[in-house]
């Protein structure tokens, strides 16, 4: 008589080997005939595969998503001409003279500036999981520091604390990080660094492109928030 | 220029692509954009919506290849953001379906393909299906969605997702056995048979 335990084991095994599409072994597969549990584990990752695929496009389909994708790439590239059929990578020329790359004094500065906003944020986030409010934002920030301005992002809404721990490094990509860098955290600071000046500085037309460029910049990140951000910087919430 | 060499690997192809090969990217899409498709479909409520998903994701893609740095693979790379332009393409809909007009939906970017031969009950069964994975936790819920149409090892969710690679193992267990609860209810499948240990106790008693 099997065990609970051994069966559990056995049922994980079929539904991996399943998952992966891989031939069964011949343990595998006698068990799967032999328990009702497990056949309806193997029916359910049959069904579930099935219905994912059933909708999927077809080849014209498919062709017309190249085709917009190109569009989409076409126009974010500065090299609309290009002949091939994806255009090239975006400069990297042009990216690194919005954010000049900062020295390595100036990114120790900003490592002790990125720690004092960490424990601001760690201050306000108990107050805000209670009272999650939304702020309208003045025509022009009145911050002169990062510091100062994540705050009040922060402040306006409670899941804009999640942008501010991004920006502590603390869910950074070390991929979507910079070129030369080892160390992601420091990465990070800067970014979010040149980000805040940006914002700080910029007068409200510009803030459409200053979120651009956050998008840009944070945009492999898991920001879900970025929507409720823009429209509360744009003073729309 | 590069060969339509099928063994090339994604590795080469991100490395001439950054050397400046644009067609490189071409062959990229070619390769992920079905799964990556798949792995949207999962998680927004249209079709529609996993096609602009799935555009936005190799849009950051193109934006962010320059400098990724091939720490993790191309495909998890990718994996990720396809889930995080899926998320964030969910978490839009939610903003804006408060004041949209339901009927005023663009014009779906793909077709579907034609079957003619779906029946109405096969209709009612996939909504069936896709309210059940869409009742999953998020986490359970994009685990299968990784395993099942990603074909990816666990070490490769875990680092797509950010957990633990046992994680990432109970949640896959824990999302089947929650869709057979789901499905046994609506009657898609059998009844669940009296567990293991249900029935060794049961036969004690």
């Amino acid at each position: 008589m099997m065990t609970p335990v051994e069966h559990e084991a056995l049922e994980q095994r079929l539904i991996e080997a399943l998952a992966a599409g891989e031939a069964l072994p011949a343990d595998l597969q006698a068990h799967r005939s032999a328990c009702a549990s497990c056949a309806l584990s193997a029916r359910v990752l049959e069904l579930v595969d099935g219905a994912l695929g059933a909708d999927e496009p077809d080849e014209l389909a498919w062709r017309r998503f190249d085709e917009r994708l190109r569009e989409r790439l076409a126009a974010e590239s500065s090299d609309a001409g290009s002949a091939t059929p994806f255009p090239g990578p975006p400069p990297r020329a042009a990216r690194s003279e919005k954010h000049p790359r900062a020295s390595r004094r100036l990114r120790v500065l900003l490592a002790v500036a990125a720690a004092a906003i960490g424990v601001t944020l760690l201050a306000i986030v108990p107050r805000l999981t209670g009272t999650a409010q939304v702020a309208t934002l003045p025509s022009r920030l009145p911050v002169t520091g990062e510091a100062q301005l994540i705050e009040r992002i922060a402040a306006a809404s409670e899941d804009s604390v999640e942008l501010g721990l991004h920006a502590q490094g603390l869910s950074v990509s070390s991929d979507w990080a910079g070129d030369d860098a080892s160390d992601d955290a420091m990465e990070s600071v800067e970014q979010v660094s040149a980000i805040g000046m940006s914002m700080a500085t910029a007068p409200a037309p510009a803030w459409g492109n200053v979120l651009g460029e956050i998008e840009e910049e944070w945009g492999l990140l898991p920001l879900h928030q970025q929507a409720d951000l823009a429209a509360i910087l744009r003073g729309e919430s | 220029m590069l060969s339509n060499d099928e063994a090339e690997t994604d590795e080469a192809l991100v490395a001439a692509f950054q050397a400046g090969d644009a067609s490189a990217f071409d062959e990229l899409v070619m390769r992920h954009r079905r799964q990556i498709h798949r792995v949207c479909r999962g998680i927004l409520k249209s079709p529609e919506q996993a096609d602009e998903a799935c555009q936005d994701a190799f849009v950051k893609a193109w934006q962010g290849l320059a400098r990724f740095k091939g720490e993790s693979t191309f495909k998890t790379w990718m994996y990720r953001i396809g889930m995080n332009a899926a998320h964030d393409m969910r978490a839009r809909e939610a903003t804006q379906a408060r004041v949209r007009d339901e009927s005023a939906r663009e014009a779906p970017i793909l077709a579907r393909a034609v079957r003619p031969s779906d029946p109405v009950a096969h209709e009612q069964e996939l909504g069936i299906l896709r309210e059940a994975i869409a009742r999953l936790p998020d986490r359970q819920r994009e685990t299968l969605l990784l395993k099942v149409q990603g074909d990816l090892k666990y070490t490769e969710i875990s680092e797509i997702l950010g957990c633990p690679v046992g994680t990432a193992k109970a949640n896959f267990h824990h999302a089947v056995q929650n869709l057979k609860r789901q499905l046994a209810t609506s009657g898609l499948i059998p009844a669940l048979p009296v567990p293991v240990d249900a029935a060794a106790a049961g036969d004690s008693e």
